[in-house]
């Protein structure tokens, strides 16, 4: 069996869904560290969502909608585990606008509640979006032991170092 | 490991959010477009070869 084309993501619309329908996230991962500078290349959406009744709702309302299904390394499609929404495991989905990481906790088991002092809102396309910041991310990775993270943490800590460079030469972010 | 590439970091950051998010986007969708191509080539050769082997 072939294997399935990857869809590629479209942001405007999967963050003007998430943003209509109400839903609380923090941007995570490597689309938070591409909005504040750092020139590394992501292909999906990671999420930290908050865990109140009313927003699991609001997601799965969501996921149904834009026919999300678990992305796995087959072709098989199966529906997208909603159970997973209520603790800090991770749902991998596929979407007819490209692929979302939905994450219950990140690294130190952070989750939304935790998160949400440490973020940057950011303008994207007339919707706000709540990104966690820079040096937050910088820390989490310094933890991380996957190859791939600390590859990127260089990267990341000299964005970092170069917007604390010009936020001290008082210039713009 | 590589070398981080200073000038590039500095040219993000002359961007706007919205800008850089703008062209991660069109940047994936390239590599995607690359990375699929490839996989057909790929395929279309195996074909022939096979075939050339009946």
């Amino acid at each position: 069996m072939p294997l399935e084309k990857q869809r590629p993501l479209e942001l405007e619309k999967l963050i003007e869904k998430l943003n209509k329908a109400g839903i609380k996230y923090i941007l995570v991962g490597g689309m938070a560290a591409v909005a504040q500078g750092s020139p590394v290349l992501t292909f999906d959406l990671d999420i930290v969502h908050e865990k109140s009744v009313t927003n699991i709702q609001k997601i799965k309302d969501l996921l149904i909608s834009i026919k999300a299904y678990q992305r796995r390394p087959d072709n098989f499609k199966l529906k997208p585990d909603f159970d997973v929404l209520q603790g800090t495991g991770h749902m991998l989905l596929s979407t007819q606008y490209g692929p979302i990481d939905i994450l219950g906790a990140i690294e130190k088991g952070l989750g939304y509640d935790e998160l949400i002092h440490n973020i940057n809102k950011i303008e994207f396309h007339g919707f706000e979006m709540h990104v966690l910041d820079l040096k937050t991310l910088v820390e989490l990775k310094r933890e991380s032991k996957r190859p791939e993270d600390k590859q990127r943490l260089k990267i990341l800590e000299e964005t970092l170092e170069q917007i604390t460079e010009d936020d001290a030469a008082g210039l713009k972010m | 490991m590589g070398v981080v590439d200073k000038g590039l970091i500095k040219m993000m950051l002359k961007m706007t959010p919205e800008e850089r998010l703008d062209y991660n986007v069109k940047t994936a969708k390239t590599v995607l477009e690359l990375r699929n191509a490839l996989r057909k080539t790929k395929t279309i050769r195996v074909r022939k070869v096979n075939r050339k082997a009946e």
